[in-house]
């Protein structure tokens, strides 16, 4: 994916927008976490050291550190506007950018396949389909093999799996 | 040497389904090592699926061939198409491919294969050797040390694998340690981080974490289009071939060592064995030498280095219950799903499993050899599978091997969760070893730190006057001070008063 990157900008960190937020959200997860673990230790009661939430705890504290020394770091040289400017202008870019398409609709299609297909309907049909629709929206170009190929080898595929797993070492399918 | 248990190791390598299955497991071992994008972590991931309902012994026999297949046959597509199959096989290419240029892809195929022959079988000697006396010193670790040795493997393979920048490392390996937090705590089971989900206060499984961690962000890497350059086979002489093997005696025994010590370090494993294998040996380059336009010394010491290194990753999961590598994780979770426990009590409880992956390891790498030396025909047409056509086929397998370990189709929720999660990882920096070794010594820390404190009342002094903790406390601190500024001023400060009394006294 493309990097942005104002001409006058320190290049050192190319990637200091993402170590930003990222230092952010892992220093949120880190309090919430953290609130959470003094709950488990109030639910139990006794020591902190011997109750459930104790190593939660420390591990949350030496994230948070860690996450802000991130943060710190990735304003170096320059500000928390100019951060969240080029946020902005990373997360436009990676909108139009061509493979994050690609790449979020054939994310999509495995979502699907899995929270939306998976034990609500025979696996090797659910396989199918999805091996199939992929297979398709991944034939970028004339040289690909046509649809009636690709759906041969998603059903050879697929025959193939259930057969080795299945069939031959008796393995579960969902 | 125990000949009852080296008879019943042999036994079950030598049965017609032993062998027929040894001969499979290592050819798709070298399928998946040899293909871009497919790793041993997947293979090995894959096959443990499909083993569900093997034998004990005949599940390890096969998941230690693939094991073996896929970290040798990676050298075949770094060397023919400069894009190494496993990320163990980095260093071949830079040697492997000019070679294959200059028409001589045959000659460092043998060579490779030939070295990670003898790098395998290296390292088993070392398996031999040092397992038992790791397991021996492991039995004087009380909670303790094996709190400590948790937070120390963390922070070395934090250190160690990402690429210069530690803190993206550690901070992937406490992430991977709170993220096994998740479920019901071993000492009070108490559930923790289960959001009123039932599905998660079993915890969260290691193989669709390990799955989606390190297979999902390959899948994925089939949406951008690729183009190879695939360099077709030529003849070879064997006679060189050998000669070239005779001439780097010394290379292969020191890489082999090199190898086995990366190995060895919790969560580095076999590229790291390979680079440095093949950096030791470029050190002693000799005026003349061609490194990087075609240096054959170099494939084998990167051979030699990433195949050691198999046994090297070993070591610590049979003695410690530590992974060494990855793909090490993914054969310690198969141990625990078919019964076997590793660990300090290994030798103890069940000393014929160290025979079993000894005499395992060499039965693969000779079989390993065979297969690799006669398959050029075949690897040329593997390598010209289109990815786009392969990734989406391994997405269902990878499917079936989340869903076998509990039956459960929430662990295929979780390996797509966590495949998200690696792709994140792998285009913001952040390495996966450390997150999945945080993930596998996450319990057993938290365990026995509130173990040591309870049986202590609270008392930290234990931590600084143990032996064994204060050494693996000052490790840790040798790691990560020098990675704080205030103690780099520090030094330099240190060492340039140092440096102005010297000029002043001369």
């Amino acid at each position: 994916m493309e990097q942005p990157n104002k001409p006058n900008e320190s290049n050192s960190n190319p990637q200091a927008h993402l170590d930003f937020i990222t230092g952010a959200v892992l220093f949120l997860i880190c309090l919430w976490a953290s609130v959470a673990s003094i709950g488990y230790w109030q639910k139990m009661g006794g020591r902190f050291y011997a109750s459930p939430g104790f190593m939660p705890i420390l591990i949350c504290s030496a994230l948070g550190i860690m996450s802000l020394i991130l943060m710190k770091r990735s304003l170096k040289n320059s500000s928390l506007q100019e951060r969240t400017g080029q946020l902005a202008r990373a997360f436009r870019q990676t909108l139009s950018s061509k493979t994050v398409y690609r790449a979020t609709i054939g994310i999509g299609m495995f979502a699907v396949y899995v929270f939306g297909m998976l034990g609500k309907m025979p696996f090797w049909a659910a396989s199918l389909i999805t091996l199939f629709a992929v297979l398709m929206f991944l034939r970028f170009d004339r040289t690909a093999p046509t649809a009636l190929k690709l759906f041969l080898i998603s059903a050879l595929s697929i025959g193939g799996i259930i057969l080795l797993f299945q069939v031959a070492f008796s393995v579960p399918m969902p | 040497m125990n000949v009852e248990y080296l008879i019943q190791a042999l036994s079950v390598a030598f049965s017609p389904v032993g062998m027929i299955s040894l001969i499979i497991s290592v050819f798709l071992g070298l399928i998946f090592g040899m293909l871009p994008g497919l790793t041993a972590t997947m293979g090995v991931a894959l096959l443990t699926g499909v083993t569900y309902n093997f034998d004990g012994p005949l599940a390890v026999l096969v998941l230690i061939g693939v094991y073996v297949g896929a970290i040798s046959g990676g050298c075949q597509s770094a060397i023919l198409l400069n894009i190494p199959g496993t990320p163990a096989s980095a260093a071949t290419a830079i040697e492997g491919y000019p070679l294959a240029k200059q028409g001589k892809g045959s000659l460092a195929i043998f060579v490779a294969n030939a070295s990670s022959f003898f790098g395998t079988l290296l390292s088993v000697f070392c398996v031999m050797l040092f397992t038992p006396l790791l397991t021996d010193i492991a039995l004087k670790f009380n909670s303790h040390e094996m709190f400590l040795l948790a937070v120390f493997g963390i922070v070395i393979c934090g250190n160690l694998t990402s690429g210069g920048n530690p803190l993206k490392g550690w901070i992937s390996g406490f992430v991977g340690l709170l993220i096994s937090q998740v479920g019901r705590d071993t000492v009070n089971s108490v559930a923790r981080f289960c959001f009123g989900t039932i599905d998660l206060t079993g915890g969260i499984s290691l193989l669709p974490v390990m799955i989606g961690l390190f297979g999902f962000p390959e899948i994925v890497h089939a949406f951008s289009p690729q183009s190879r350059d695939l360099i077709q086979i030529d003849s070879f002489s064997a006679r060189e071939g050998i000669a070239i093997l005779l001439r780097n005696k010394v290379n292969i025994l020191r890489s082999a060592a090199l190898g086995v010590c990366m190995g060895a370090i919790p969560g580095v494993g076999e590229d790291t064995g390979g680079w440095l294998a093949y950096w030791a040996e470029k050190k002693r380059a000799k005026p003349g030498s061609r490194w990087g336009e075609g240096e054959i010394n170099g494939v084998v010491a990167s051979e030699t280095g990433n195949n050691a290194a198999i046994g090297g990753a070993i070591i610590p999961v049979l003695s410690l219950a530590i992974p060494g590598s990855a793909p090490a994780a993914v054969l310690l979770a198969a141990f625990w799903m078919h019964g076997y426990r590793p660990g300090p009590l290994m030798m103890k409880d069940t000393p014929e499993f160290l025979y079993y992956v000894v005499i395992f390891m060499i039965f693969s790498a000779i079989v390993m050899w065979i297969i690799a030396s006669n398959m050029s025909k075949l690897t040329v047409r593997v390598l010209q599978i289109d990815n786009r056509i392969l990734m989406p086929i391994i997405f269902i397998c990878c499917v079936i091997g989340a869903f076998v370990v509990n039956n459960r189709v929430f662990d295929v929720y979780l390996m797509l969760v966590f495949g998200l999660l690696g792709v994140a990882m792998s285009y913001m920096g952040y390495p996966s070893a450390p997150f999945l070794l945080g993930v596998i010594l996450g319990n057993m820390a938290d365990e026995n730190l509130r173990r040591a404190l309870i049986l202590h009342k609270g008392n930290l002094l234990p931590f600084v006057t143990r032996p064994i903790s204060i050494f693996f406390i000052l490790f840790i601190l040798a790691l990560v001070l020098p990675q704080i500024p205030f103690v780099n001023r520090l030094i330099a400060k240190i060492k340039g008063k140092k440096h102005d009394k010297t000029q002043v006294t001369t």
